[in-house]
C-alpha cells in the first residue's frame, strides 16, 4: 500500500494512496431507548461519509429487548440504508460493553474478511470525513491500536500529541477498532455494565503493544453540555464502574475515592470489597505496560482544562 | 413548522478548514429549518472552489446558498449585507468560520425570542484558546467569555461584550436595522448591536451556547497578544476603529454621553480582544502556564491539592498586566517552579552553547 507521505491541509496522517489490501468495515451502534430522529441522523451521517464505500455494514443492536425495533426501522428508512447493509441483534439491556461485543462476535462469524469496526454512539452524528481519516490513521499506524475521532464542538480535555495523536485511551463514543484488537483482546470487558470500559480497553490494547490514538481531523458531533451535570444514574454507573477500574489495575486509593464520591454525592454506600468481589486484578507487568493514570480523576490522564 | 433561520457566515480562500467546522456546527444544531447563508470574500485572482466543495459536505444538512464578492482591502462588513440580502429567514444570525455554536444555540436563542416577544436574543459565549501545532489546532484552554452577563444598556456602551454568533435577531418586528456600516472594518457587529438595543432590548439566555475561539498564531482578527509587524497593524486598526466608535456613540445616545459612561467620550473595551494590554497580561500568564517546568510538575501539584481538598487548578484568567504580575509571581514562588530550577538553568545553558 502507498503512502504518499504528504501532509494534507489539516491532515497529519499521510493518505493511504491504495485501499486493495483493506477490506471493508462495519459501523457498530447500540440501541437504548433513542427516538427515531435521533437515530436517524446518527445513520444519515454514516450513510454520507466520504468513505461510504468502505462501510460494508452498519450493525444496530437493540439493547431494550426490542422495544426500539419500530424506531430503528424507522431511522432505517428516513436514512435509507440499503437493507443489504444492515444487520440487526436484539437482547435485554446487557450494558454497552457486552452489545458491542455482541455485535462484533456476528459480525466477524458471518464476515470474517472485514478488517474493523466503528464502535459509534446512536446520539453521535459523524463529521463527513470522519471514517476516512481515521481509516488513513489505521492504515498509518499498521492497524496496531484503536483511533478514536475528536468529538467537536467540545472535545474531551484529555491531551493528545498533536503530531503522532498517541493519548492516554480512547473514548468509545466514536472509536475504530481493527479486526486484530477483537481477536487478541475479545473486545470489552462486559463486567463493566456503562462507562470506564473503553479506558480499560484502551489500556489493554496497550499491553498487548498497539497504541491509543486520537485523530487530529477525524471529528464526531458529540456534546453533552447540555445534559445536567452529575445525572443520578449515569453519574452513579460511571462511579461504580470507576471503582472497578481502580481496582483491576491495581490502584486501591483510586477505588476508594470512587466508593467516597458515591456515598458524598448520591448518598449510596457500597462496601468496595463487596463489590470487587470475583473481579481479579491484572498482572503488575501489565500495569507497567500501560501505565494506567488515576492522577487525574475520571479524566483518567492529563487534562487541558 | 418553525420559522426559517438565516445564518450568514463569512468567509475567505484559505480558511476552508475554519469554514468546515463552522458549518459542521450547523449542521449539528437542534433547530431546524436552517439556512447557511456562506458569504465569502475574495481578492482579485483567488478562486472559491475548495470553498464550495466544503459547502457541498454539508448539501444534504442544511439548506445552503454561497455567494462570494471580489472586493481589495478589508470587507467584513459588505459580506455581511451581502450576506443578509441573500438571507431569507425571518430569524437571521451571523457566524464567523473560526467560531462554533453549539447543538441547542439556536433552539435556546429564538426560544427565548418567542417566549420574551424581543426583538433579539443573546447568550453566554464560552472563550476557548487554540494552539497551532503544525497544521493542527489543538484546544488548550476554556472560560466563561470575559463580561458575559445580563444587559444594560449603559453597560453595552462602555462594552462590546456580545460576540457577532451569540445573538440572533427576529426581522418581523421590521424596525431595526438592516445592515452594517461598511465604512467599519472593526467593531461593525458592535456598531450593528448598538443600533439595535437601542430600540429594542435583548432577551438574555444565561447559558453558555457558542464558543469564541481564539488562535495563538495571531491569525485571528482580534488582538491576541502576537508581536510582529502584523501584530501592530491590526493593533492600529483596532484604536482607529474604537476612536470612530466614540463618535458615532455620541451620535447615537447625545452629548451626555461621558456620564452615562464614565470620563472623556471614548469609554474603555474592557475584552482582551480589544485590549492590548489585557492580551498581552494573559500571554504573559500562559508562557508560565505552558511553560515545561509547570506543566511537569502538575501531577504533584494535584496530588497535593487532592490531599488538602482543594479544587483542582485552572488557567488563570487575567484582566490586566497587575493581576498577570500577581499570577506569575505566585508561580515563581511555587514549590514546583523551584525545584525545577536546575531543569531551567540547564536548559538556559545548552541554549549559551
Amino acid at each position: 500500500m502507498a503512502i504518499d507521505g504528504k501532509e494534507n491541509g489539516s491532515r497529519w496522517w499521510p493518505r493511504a494512496t491504495s485501499h486493495a489490501q483493506c477490506a471493508g468495515i462495519a459501523t457498530g451502534i447500540v440501541v437504548y431507548r433513542n427516538s427515531a430522529e435521533e437515530l436517524a441522523r446518527c445513520l444519515k451521517s454514516v450513510a454520507h461519509q466520504s468513505a461510504a464505500d468502505r462501510i460494508d455494514f452498519i450493525c444496530l443492536h437493540d439493547n431494550d429487548d426490542g422495544v426500539s425495533a419500530a424506531d430503528i426501522d424507522a431511522a432505517l428508512e428516513d436514512a435509507r440504508i440499503p437493507q443489504e447493509k444492515v444487520r440487526r441483534t436484539v437482547s435485554r439491556n446487557c450494558g454497552f460493553g457486552a452489545a458491542h461485543n455482541l455485535l462484533q462476535h456476528e459480525l466477524y462469524a458471518a464476515h470474517p474478511s472485514c478488517s474493523g469496526y466503528l464502535c459509534l454512539n446512536p446520539d453521535a452524528v459523524l463529521h463527513p470525513t470522519c471514517a476516512e481519516r481515521l481509516l488513513d490513521a489505521a492504515a498509518a499506524a499498521s492497524w496496531r491500536g484503536v483511533f478514536e475521532a475528536l468529538q467537536f464542538p467540545v472535545p474531551h480535555p484529555k491531551v493528545y500529541d498533536a503530531r503522532t495523536g498517541l493519548t492516554a485511551w480512547c473514548s468509545g463514543c466514536c472509536l475504530l477498532m481493527p479486526k486484530s484488537v477483537w481477536e487478541n483482546l475479545g473486545g470489552f470487558d462486559t463486567r463493566f455494565f456503562m462507562y470506564c470500559e473503553d479506558v480499560d480497553m484502551s489500556w489493554r490494547v496497550k499491553v498487548w503493544g498497539g497504541h491509543c490514538y486520537s485523530v487530529p481531523g477525524a471529528y464526531v458531533g458529540h456534546y453533552v453540555g447540555d445534559r445536567e451535570h452529575h445525572d443520578g444514574p449515569a453519574d452513579m454507573h460511571l462511579l461504580r464502574s470507576a471503582c472497578l477500574l481502580g481496582h483491576k489495575w491495581r490502584s486501591d486509593a483510586f477505588a476508594a475515592g470512587a466508593a467516597r464520591d458515591l456515598h458524598e454525592r448520591w448518598g449510596v454506600d457500597i462496601d468496595v470489597a463487596t463489590l470487587v468481589s470475583g473481579w481479579g486484578r491484572v498482572p503488575t507487568e501489565w500495569v507497567v505496560a500501560a501505565a494506567p493514570n488515576f492522577n487525574h480523576g475520571l479524566y483518567f490522564s492529563r487534562a487541558y482544562w | 413548522m418553525a420559522a426559517l433561520l438565516s445564518v450568514i457566515v463569512r468567509t475567505m480562500p484559505g480558511r476552508e478548514d475554519l469554514l468546515d467546522e463552522a458549518l459542521f456546527s450547523l449542521a449539528l444544531q437542534e433547530y431546524g429549518p436552517i439556512q447557511a447563508v456562506v458569504t465569502a470574500h475574495t481578492r482579485a485572482g483567488q478562486g472559491v472552489a475548495p470553498l464550495q466543495d466544503i459547502c457541498q459536505r454539508y448539501a444534504h444538512e442544511l439548506d445552503l446558498a454561497f455567494v462570494s464578492h471580489c472586493t481589495e482591502g478589508d470587507a467584513r462588513s459588505r459580506s455581511l449585507n451581502i450576506g443578509l440580502a441573500r438571507a431569507e429567514g425571518r430569524y437571521v444570525a451571523f457566524l464567523d468560520d473560526d467560531d462554533v455554536v453549539y447543538p441547542p444555540h439556536y433552539r435556546i436563542l429564538l426560544g427565548a425570542i418567542e417566549s420574551s416577544g424581543c426583538a433579539w436574543a443573546y447568550s453566554q459565549t464560552i472563550r476557548a484558546t487554540y494552539r497551532r501545532i503544525g497544521s493542527v489546532l489543538q484546544p488548550v484552554g476554556r472560560s466563561p467569555h470575559p463580561g458575559s452577563g445580563p444587559y444594560s444598556f449603559v453597560r453595552h456602551l462602555h462594552d462590546n461584550f456580545i460576540p457577532l454568533h451569540s445573538f440572533a435577531v427576529d426581522r418581523a418586528g421590521g424596525s431595526g436595522p438592516c445592515s452594517f456600516d461598511e465604512s467599519l472594518s472593526r467593531l461593525e457587529d458592535y456598531d450593528f448591536l448598538l443600533r439595535l438595543a437601542s430600540r429594542h432590548p435583548p432577551a438574555y439566555v444565561p447559558l453558555a451556547t457558542c464558543e469564541y475561539r481564539i488562535r495563538t498564531d495571531g491569525t485571528n482578527t482580534v488582538i491576541d497578544g502576537t508581536h510582529g509587524a502584523k501584530a501592530l497593524v491590526k493593533e492600529q486598526a483596532w484604536d482607529a476603529a474604537r476612536r470612530e466608535m466614540a463618535i458615532r456613540k455620541l451620535d447615537l445616545v447625545g452629548w451626555w454621553l461621558p456620564e452615562v459612561v464614565g470620563g472623556g467620550t471614548a469609554p474603555a473595551a474592557m475584552h482582551p480582544e480589544t485590549n492590548p494590554q489585557a492580551a498581552a497580561a494573559q500571554r504573559m500568564v500562559d508562557d508560565y502556564w505552558d511553560s515545561t517546568s509547570w506543566r511537569v510538575t502538575s501531577s504533584l501539584r494535584r496530588i497535593a491539592q487532592m490531599f488538602r481538598r482543594q479544587p483542582r487548578e485552572r488557567r488563570p484568567i487575567v484582566g490586566g498586566v497587575a493581576e498577570a504580575e500577581r499570577v506569575v509571581a505566585a508561580i515563581r514562588g511555587s514549590t514546583s517552579w523551584r525545584v525545577t530550577s536546575p531543569v531551567r538553568w540547564v536548559g538556559r545553558l545548552l541554549l549559551g552553547l
